[in-house]
């Protein structure tokens, strides 16, 4: 078992090392000069050799791709461009709202998809299972800004009980800051919840088909007991496959929010940072949203070892 | 009073081009203590009576007629009353080992359950029950097994912990749909006669479903043979050993290979099992039947006494007898 | 004594079609507007005229006018030609790249098949939509850059679907049976493996399409996408929420065209999906 879970790790270690590799050459190697880049088309040909010396350009794609490695291991992420500060700080400030933003996300889209999705298998082909798919058929079709857009209008510009955007700071207190994730995680939240819900049920319903459930009814489970007892944790295999898988497509959707919102978190700083071409910064948050998601994945697959025994037997 | 009594007993499936009869009015009665077999080919309806009696036929079937269980008559209990009985007073067991137990909880376990459900015990009471059981299934290191999960033991070390869990409570009546088809044939003695012991220790009665004769005529003390949805024909299995006296029961023996037997062709009963959409009105072997006349068609045949005890549903039983040369 | 248990199955049947024919229409629909605006639109959907700004539908301008007096109806119109337009380009370039390596990976096997695939997984550690940002971002913001960028995140998925789907196919008898009569594996490919994933690619590469829109929609939101003058549906939604306080009703037009424009292609993927295989039509 141990060494089934070194070699997994090696595996994680190994994927983000090739992320930093690609990021790097992506946007250090292929784009050419980056020092035109940071700065424009139209840069004057002085600014550009500063910018050169101050980047260390004149040193070779390896030597700058290591110095780049060494100082993110060592937390040391460099100086934005833009900002003329450590970018480690920046990111920090940030992820002060990304994460929860995240966090309250993943949470109400989890608790959301699986109810739905448990009583639609349960209720399957009558009213309350043709009420849930047709409202998450909906709900996948919406884009997720849109949402938020209708969010605000209603709680914001017709009751005013949220703030239409912003972020006052987690000094403010716990009640304004909440409050003004509230709206940003129930938009990402939703939408993404009509997709998993749909997923759960096809789940829950290809268990319920099982021999093992037919079982355990025979012992005297009702229906319900059943489906407790027996069916949801053999239901959680697919369900924890895809609410990994969607943890990338939730990173990519608190960009958009943030946007939406006026949010300065992460997504927000990347974002503005790609239009102020500051290499530096891209870099680093690329990164880091791509090893979040890549440790993401290795979490869901340790997390199959929990439930799974026959996995755990393998190993 | 017997343990079992299941009269007129019919069953419809709810398809798309309207309800489907698949059993039509079968009855029969079941003492403590014996074992009855059913037998038939797929599509006869045995295993969809299997269901009914414990109350597990699929969504959209309907049932009509009359079960009693002790006098207690199941087809109009709430679901509820029903699962009290399930896995407490009968019991059932399936055909595939490999797929009917929960892959992710230990079987020490899922044995442990129906004790949970109906007997209120607590945690490590019913563990402790649950190895007593696996041993007495006769598991080595039913400890070990206990702890075990069900991908880690083999094809027959399964049956056996399903046949623990299905004693668990002690049942009057177990139902054995298949048991050992899915075994290989010196597993399948085994189960046999482990089943055959415990219905002796318990006096619980047991019902095996199953297509293969030899496992019938092995074990069973009573023999039901369906076909089409009827039964066709029941007596005590020494009575059919000796003499069948309903045409498809002679052919059913007769399409037996014989070891020895030389090389003789294989003797196949002509034609296919009804199409239940397209049932015939009259006895539904007709169409297959070398005896059959134009009256057989016409109306379902009751079932005739041919000796004390046994029954077949021909009218053509004159014919039969002389064609079978007993 | 009888007992009724559970729902009779045969009205499912209904709704199941319901979905397939309501889908087909709205599709029908976005396509139709789509073509007739390219020949014709009630008002232009580029003039500006502020005089008329923020007015309220009426018989000249249907939907009403946005904040530079632009014919709102108009704008919807020729955005739904460039959703269209991002949907089929971007879907074809992940299908013709992306079925082309997943049918090769599967043909192959061996070292091809396994470093194809751990390409494809590995870019699905790239949020998809952070990477069209950045491509759009690097190679200059537009219509074309982001159909490029949303038509590369096709290629793995597509790749992915069909690299799964054919190896199914290969491992079966008559597919054995035309190595024997000595095929090629590209003749093989060709001709038995590829009609027999056919379906599963169309039903796909419908939900893709809706997808792609979606994307898109993120991307012009955002400013990456189709610049003006050339209406999008996304950019106008940007617009819109500036003026969500005084004219809130020119947020919620450009969202309801995404929103069945999407609905549209997802419930005629569903829709086939449950027409090319009836064994699924029994699990629903």
């Amino acid at each position: 078992m141990m060494v089934f879970l070194l070699k997994r790790f090696a595996g994680f270690l190994v994927t983000v090392l090739a992320a930093t590799l690609v990021v790097f050459v992506v946007l250090e190697v292929l784009p050419g000069d980056p020092a035109r880049v940071v700065l424009g088309v139209e840069a004057q040909p002085e600014s550009i050799k500063a910018l050169r010396a101050e980047f260390g350009l004149d040193r070779p794609a390896a030597m700058r791709y290591l110095a780049w490695v060494g100082g993110l291991v060592r937390g040391d992420l460099g100086l934005s461009y833009t900002y003329r500060v450590p970018v480690a700080e920046l990111v920090g400030e940030r992820l002060a709202v990304t994460v929860p933003l995240a966090l309250i996300s993943t949470c109400l889209s989890g608790i959301l998809a699986l109810a739905l999705g448990i009583y639609a298998a349960a209720h399957r082909g009558r009213p309350g299972d043709v009420g849930v798919m047709t409202v998450t058929q909906l709900g996948v079709a919406v884009p997720n800004f849109w949402f938020a857009i209708l969010l605000i209008l209603l709680f914001a510009v017709y009751l005013g009980w949220l703030p239409s955007g912003g972020f006052p700071g987690w000094r403010a207190g716990l009640g304004p800051a909440v409050k003004s994730l509230l709206l940003p995680s129930l938009s990402l939240a939703v939408v993404q919840a009509a997709v998993l819900a749909r997923i759960t049920r096809a789940a829950v319903i290809e268990i319920l088909g099982e021999d093992f459930v037919r079982t355990a009814r025979a012992k005297g489970n009702s229906r319900r007991r059943a489906l407790w007892r027996h069916v949801l944790r053999n239901a959680l295999i697919p369900v924890v496959t895809i609410m990994g898988l969607q943890f990338s497509a939730l990173l990519a959707g608190t960009i958009i929010v943030e946007n939406v919102f006026y949010l300065p978190g992460l997504g927000r700083l990347v974002f503005q940072a790609i239009t102020q071409h500051d290499l530096i910064v891209i870099k680093d948050v690329v990164l880091l949203l791509a090893v979040v998601v890549i440790a993401v994945n290795f979490a869901v697959d340790l997390l199959y070892l929990a439930i799974d025994p026959r996995l755990r037997s393998r190993a | 009073m017997a343990l079992l009594e299941v009269a007129d007993l019919s069953m419809a499936l709810a398809t798309a081009r309207g309800p489907l009869e698949v059993v039509r009015r079968i009855g029969f009665t079941l003492d403590r203590g014996r074992i009855l077999g059913i037998v038939g080919e797929s599509g006869s309806g045995k295993t969809m009576t299997a269901l009914a009696l414990i109350g597990l036929l699929p969504d959209g079937a309907r049932a009509t007629g009359s079960i009693r269980l002790d006098g207690r008559e199941l087809l109009a209990l709430p679901e509820a009353a029903l699962c009290r009985l399930r896995g407490d007073r009968i019991a059932m067991i399936f055909q595939e080992p490999m797929t009917a137990l929960n892959p992710l909880q230990p079987i020490g376990r899922q044995v442990a359950e129906p004790l949970r459900l109906h007997r209120d015990m607590d945690g490590s009471a019913a563990q402790a029950e649950a190895v007593r059981l696996l041993d007495r299934v006769r598991l080595p290191e039913a400890a070990r097994i206990s702890a075990a999960f069900p991908h880690q033991l083999s094809g027959g070390q399964r049956q056996r912990a399903m046949i623990a869990m299905a004693l668990a409570c002690q049942p009057d009546l177990l139902v054995a749909d298949e048991p050992t088809t899915a075994l290989d044939v010196t597993l399948q003695a085994q189960i046999l006669d482990l089943l055959v012991e415990l219905v002796e220790e318990s006096g619980m009665a047991l019902i095996i479903v199953s297509h293969d004769l030899g496992v019938i005529a092995e074990t069973a003390d009573d023999v039901l043979v369906m076909y089409g949805g009827t039964v066709v024909e029941h007596a005590p299995v020494a009575a059919l050993l000796r003499h069948r006296a309903h045409p498809y029961t002679q052919g059913l023996f007769a399409a037996r290979p014989r070891l020895g037997g030389g090389a003789a062709p294989l003797q196949a009963i002509p034609g296919t099992v009804p199409d239940l959409a397209a049932l015939p009105s009259g006895c539904r072997f007709a169409d297959r039947c070398p005896l059959a006349i134009a009256a057989c068609n016409a109306a379902p045949p009751p079932m005739h006494e041919v000796a004390f005890g046994h029954g077949a549903a021909c009218i053509r039983l004159d014919a039969a007898r002389a064609g079978a040369g007993a | 004594m009888s007992v009724v248990v559970g729902e009779a199955p045969a009205r499912r049947r209904i709704f199941r079609h319901a979905g397939l024919i309501v889908g087909a229409a709205l599709t029908a629909l976005v396509v139709l507007v789509a073509i007739v605006s390219l020949v014709w639109t009630p008002q232009s959907a580029t003039a500006i005229d502020v005089a008329h700004k923020l007015a309220l539908p009426s018989a000249a301008h249907w939907l009403g006018t946005d904040h530079f007096g632009r014919d709102v109806a108009s704008m919807l119109m020729v955005g739904a030609q460039n959703s269209m337009m991002v949907g089929i380009v971007a879907v074809s370039i992940g299908v013709g790249i992306g079925v082309a390596c997943g049918l090769a990976a599967a043909a192959r096997g061996g070292w091809v098949e396994e470093a194809l695939m751990r390409l494809a997984d590995f870019t699905f550690a790239f949020p998809a939509v952070l990477s069209a940002i950045l491509i759009t971002a690097l190679l200059g913001p537009g219509a074309f850059n982001s159909i490029l960028a949303i038509g590369i995140f096709n290629v793995p998925a597509f790749a992915r679907l069909s690299r799964g789907a054919a190896r199914g196919i290969w491992v079966r008898d008559f597919i054995l049976a035309a190595r024997v009569a000595g095929k090629g594996r590209l003749r093989i490919t060709v001709e038995h493996v590829l009609p027999n994933i056919a379906s599963l690619l169309i039903v796909q590469a419908t939900i893709q399409f809706g997808v792609a829109i979606l994307a898109e929609a993120g991307l012009s939101y955002l400013g990456l996408g189709t610049q003006p003058p050339n209406p999008s549906w996304g950019r106008t939604l940007n617009e819109a929420q500036t003026f969500l306080f005084i004219a809130p009703r020119l947020a919620i037009y450009p969202g309801l065209a995404i929103v069945l424009a999407v609905l549209g292609l997802n419930l005629l993927g569903d829709g086939l999906r449950d027409v090319f295989d009836p064994r699924l039509i029994r699990r629903r």
